[in-house]
This record gives C-alpha cells, sequence and structure tokens, in this order.
C-alpha cells in the first residue's frame, strides 16, 4: 500500500505536474527505505545484520517476519519514519510547489 | 432634461430645417422623395446604378430660380453651368438618402450585436447587477407613467393597462433581484469554503509537522533507552506512559538538532566544493604559468626555406662575378701583355733577332687578346646580367623573409600577452576561491560547533525526559 498518495498532497497544497508525482511518489519511498534501513541496522547486533544480509533471496513476507522477530519496535521505528518524513513534506510543501525538483527531505 | 439631450435636440431640429429648405429648393416633397426610392430600390434593389440616366431637365418644371445677381458675365456663367440635376440625375438625392439610412441601419446592428457579445463577456454577477439596474428603471419609468395618468385623471382602460404594467415590471424586477441575491449568497459561500479550505490546509499541515517533532522526541528517546540496554517491551512500555508534553519537548530539541545537523553537512558540501574548485583553478593557473614560459623562450628563428634560397641565389651570384671577373681579368692580362710587347717591339730595330721573335709574340698576344675579348664580350655581360637577378631575388626573399619573422614576433608576442592575461585572470580567481574557501571552511566549522552543542542539549533533554517522565518544565 503506498504511503504517500495525492489526496495527502492535495491536504497540503502540493499541486505537481503529472510526470512529477510519479517521482516524488518512487523518491519518498526510497527515502522512507533507506531510513528505515539505517535505523533497523542500528537496532542490530552484528550476527542479526549477518542474518539479514543473507536474506536477500528470501520473500518480502520472510522478510517482514525475520524483522518482526528481530527487530525490537519495528513497527513503531518505521511508523516514526514515516510521520519524520511526512513532517518534513509538509514544512516544505510550499516550496514543493514552487520547485518541484529541489530536494527538500 | 440634461444639456447634452438640449444640445441633440438644438442640432436634430437644425438638421430638419435645413433638410426642409433643400426639399423646398429641389421641389420635392418628403412623400415624393420616399416614392422615388421604393421605385429605385424596387428596381435595382440594394445596388443603385453606377451610371444612372440622366434625363435633361425641363425649365419649365423648376419652380425656384435665382434672382439674377452679380455682373453679366457671371449672369451669363451661371446660365451656361449645368446644376446638380444635371450632372447628378433627378434621382440622386433618393439614392444617397437610401445609402445613408442603409448606413445608419448597419451601424445600429453593429452596433447592438457589439453591445450583445460585450454584456454576454461580462462576469456572471456584473450583468446580474446591469438585469437589476435595468428592471429598477424600468419599474421607475412605468410608476412615473401610472403616476402621471393618476394626476391626469385617465380612463379606466388606461389606468389598468398602466396598473398592470407596473405589477408585471415589480415581478421583473424581484426576480431579478433575486436572481442577484442568490449570486451574492453563493459567492460568499465559495469564498467561504476556500478561506475554510486554506484554514483547514495549514490545520493538516501543522498537524504533521507536531507529528513530526513526536516522532523525532520518540526516536531520540528510543535511542538512548536502546544505549541503556532498555528492551522492546520497555521501550514501548515507556514511549506509551510518558507525559506527551514532554516527548514533544525532547522532539522540539530534536528538530533543532536534525536541523542544525544538516545545515552542518550542507557546509560541509559546500566547503567541500569550494576545495575542490580552488584545486581546479589551482592546476588551470599552473598550466597557464607553463604557458607563459614556453610562449617567453619560444623566439621565433627566420624562415630556413627561405634562407636555404637566399644562399642559393648568393653562391650563384658569386660564381657568376667569379666567372665575369675571370674573364675580365684574363683581357687585361693579355691586353698588357700586348702593350708591354708592343712597346718592347718599338724598342727593338728590325735587324734586331729578337725582332722578329718580339712580332711573332705581339702577333700571337694579338691573336689571344681578340679571342679573349671576343669571349669577355659574349660572357661579362651575361654573367653579370645573372649576377644582378640573383642579387635582386635574394634582396626581395630576405625582405619576405624579414617581414615573415616580423609576422611571427608579433604573433609570438599576442600569444604571450594572452598568457599573462589568463594568468593574471586566474590568479584573480585563485585568490577569490580560497578566500571562498576559507569562508566556507569557517562556516562548516561553526556548524559543526551547533551541532555539537544541540547534540548535547539533545542528549541532556533525552537524559532529563527518561529520569523524569513526567515533569514539565
Amino acid at each position: 500500500m503506498a504511503l504517500l498518495d495525492r489526496e495527502i498532497l492535495d491536504d497540503l497544497g502540493i499541486h505537481l505536474a503529472e510526470q512529477d508525482y510519479a517521482s516524488l511518489f518512487d523518491h519518498f519511498d526510497t527515502t522512507l527505505r533507506n531510513r528505515v534501513i539505517a535505523e533497523i541496522v542500528e537496532e542490530l547486533t552484528p550476527e542479526q545484520a549477518e542474518q539479514l544480509a543473507g536474506l536477500q533471496e528470501t520473500t518480502d513476507e520472510q522478510l517482514l517476519e525475520w524483522l518482526l522477530t528481530n527487530v525490537p519496535n519495528f513497527g513503531e521505528i518505521v511508523s516514526d519514519e514515516v510521520d519524520i518524513l511526512l513532517g518534513e513534506l509538509a514544512e516544505n510543501s510550499e516550496a514543493f510547489s514552487n520547485n518541484p525538483e529541489d530536494e527538500h527531505f | 432634461m440634461r444639456f447634452s439631450d438640449f444640445i441633440r435636440c438644438e442640432q436634430d431640429l437644425r438638421q430638419a430645417h435645413e433638410r426642409a429648405r433643400e426639399e423646398e429648393r429641389l421641389g420635392l416633397t418628403d412623400a415624393e422623395v420616399n416614392a422615388q426610392a421604393r421605385e429605385l430600390l424596387a428596381e435595382v434593389g440594394d445596388n443603385p446604378p453606377n451610371n444612372p440616366d440622366t434625363p435633361l431637365p425641363n425649365p419649365d418644371s423648376t419652380p425656384w430660380t435665382p434672382a439674377p445677381e452679380g455682373t453679366p458675365a457671371e449672369q451669363h456663367d451661371r446660365a451656361m453651368r449645368y446644376t446638380d440635376v444635371q450632372l447628378l440625375g433627378k434621382s440622386f438625392r433618393v439614392r444617397r438618402r437610401i445609402k445613408e439610412e442603409g448606413a445608419r441601419a448597419r451601424k445600429g446592428l453593429r452596433t447592438v450585436f457589439a453591445g450583445t457579445v460585450n454584456f454576454a463577456k461580462l462576469p456572471i454577477g456584473a450583468t446580474k447587477r446591469i438585469a437589476v439596474n435595468r428592471a429598477e428603471k424600468a419599474l421607475k419609468r412605468k410608476q412615473d407613467a401610472l403616476e402621471a395618468a393618476k394626476a391626469a385623471k385617465a380612463g379606466g382602460r388606461i389606468m389598468e393597462r398602466r396598473t398592470k404594467a407596473v405589477a408585471e415590471a415589480a415581478a421583473k424586477h424581484k426576480t431579478k433581484t433575486e436572481a442577484l441575491d442568490n449570486h451574492k449568497t453563493m459567492r460568499q459561500r465559495l469564498d467561504t469554503i476556500n478561506d475554510k479550505k486554506e484554514i483547514r490546509k495549514q490545520e493538516i499541515r501543522d498537524d504533521f509537522i507536531k507529528r513530526r517533532e513526536m516522532a523525532l522526541g520518540r526516536k531520540a528517546l528510543r535511542k538512548e533507552l536502546r544505549r541503556q540496554t532498555a528492551t522492546g517491551s520497555e521501550i514501548s512500555t515507556y514511549l506509551l506512559t510518558a507525559d506527551k508534553t514532554r516527548i514533544q519537548q525532547v522532539g522540539n530539541v530534536a528538530l533543532i538538532y536534525e536541523t542544525s545537523r544538516r545545515m552542518s553537512a550542507k557546509s560541509e558540501k559546500d566547503w567541500h566544493k569550494a576545495v575542490k574548485s580552488a584545486g581546479r583553478t589551482n592546476r588551470r593557473l599552473t598550466k597557464a604559468d607553463a604557458r607563459v614560459r614556453k610562449e617567453e623562450g619560444n623566439v621565433p628563428q627566420p624562415n630556413a626555406r627561405l634562407g636555404n634560397q637566399i644562399a642559393y641565389y648568393d653562391t650563384e651570384r658569386k660564381w657568376a662575378d667569379a666567372v665575369a671577373d675571370v674573364s675580365q681579368a684574363q683581357l687585361n692580362e693579355v691586353t698588357q701583355r700586348v702593350n708591354n710587347l708592343r712597346t718592347e717591339l718599338s724598342k727593338l730595330t728590325p735587324d734586331d733577332p729578337q725582332y722578329l721573335n718580339v712580332q711573332l709574340m705581339l702577333e700571337n698576344a694579338r691573336l689571344q687578346e681578340a679571342d679573349y675579348t671576343e669571349h669577355y664580350n659574349a660572357t661579362y655581360a651575361r654573367q653579370k646580367e645573372i649576377s644582378f637577378r640573383n642579387q635582386r631575388e635574394a634582396n626581395r626573399l630576405g625582405d619576405r623573409q624579414d617581414q615573415d619573422h616580423l609576422d611571427r614576433w608579433r604573433a609570438q608576442q599576442e600569444r604571450l600577452r594572452q598568457a599573462h592575461e589568463r594568468q593574471g585572470q586566474l590568479s584573480t580567481t585563485l585568490e577569490t576561491r580560497k578566500q571562498a574557501t576559507r569562508d566556507a571552511s569557517e562556516s562548516a566549522r561553526l556548524a559543526a560547533r551547533t551541532v555539537a552543542a544541540d547534540q548535547r542539549a539533545l542528549d541532556y533533554e533525552v537524559r532529563a525526559a527518561i529520569d523524569n517522565p513526567d515533569q514539565k518544565k
């Protein structure tokens, strides 16, 4: 499920060209994934990090199950990162509408 | 009545008088003119004939003749002149009126059409207001008519008709007014919705920003609790039970730290860019210095090919001179010898045993002198010509070589000047970039110091929140 959609952007007063929406959604997902991974890596022991590195070939469900088992407060971490990213988006919403190509988060 | 209306009435009246005088002068009444116009329209439609048949006027039918005045010559001239009717035809005035009336009608139609189009282009609110004004004026006009009828104690049918007209105008005015009021109401609602939309947008934005602060606060507290070896459930319990205001306070400090950290990262990035740029300029300046040195040592030499050609011509010239000189020397020598032998022979007597011998030697010398003279005449001039031509070619090539050398020297000087100019520009740029590097370094240092201070403030705030989760500042 997409965390960011047009309804949220409309609520924030962000109106973009059609092709810019897709690039913004991609950028949002990539940034969120990187930040969540960075946070998770800080929570893991070296052994767990090695295990996580070995789970590249597994399915998403298996990976999620492993994260829920081994990463304490995994849901809270993800939720906080989503809130932080959406807050940055809201804070820079006016600048976003002016020049969507800039890096705002 | 307004003054402009009065003026317009006056103008209309004056035009009517002039028209009447004209009709009287030509002896045609309006009814006759209109009858002629109808006939002409029936004949030619909207397009009058270009060359109408002009009947000659009958002097007896002309009702008005001017009184003879002026000199006899003028009277004769006037009598010989053609009248307007003779020149333009009797139907000219009719055609002109048809044309004018048609133009006036077309202008009126265009005016009405343009007014309709312009009215349609107006904003809806303006059209509704205009409609209400018109309905109000119509109502006022009909009410005045009704009042006038009442004042004149008019009959029942007039009163009935005007009362009905007033009622209809009032109903129309009411409809238009209600439409305008509805429009205003809807416009106000739309404005209210837009205003509320902006307020709601700001509320949503504030809510997102507040949630971000809370999330940053939770994140900072979670990290600190994890550092203090708390378990996941303990962290969850703490975050659930801790005072929200306290978490928000931590989040606020974390936001400040996050902002300064980003600024520091940006300053560091700028510093790296400045260093890289200064290094690039420095390398360019090094190249420019090398270029200057190369141009300074690059003194142009004379053209070798031209030099070889000049040497060849010089050699040829010398050879020709030598040949000519040898030829002349040989001739001089044999002439000298002839002279000597002649002198010696003059000193001897024919009886002298040497006389015959000297005479023979003189004869031989004369023959040799004749040969040498012939050889000299054939060689000396040609060799001198060759020598002169070579000298001229050598001079020409020498001039060309000098000019070529001068050109190359000038080009080298220009290159050297450009190299110096480039060197100077790069030196200035390098100084600027070095200053920018120093500034960026100072900014980065200050930003790093701010980050460290904010980090300490965040640590302090986090520890205070963990130690006293319910205590507020």
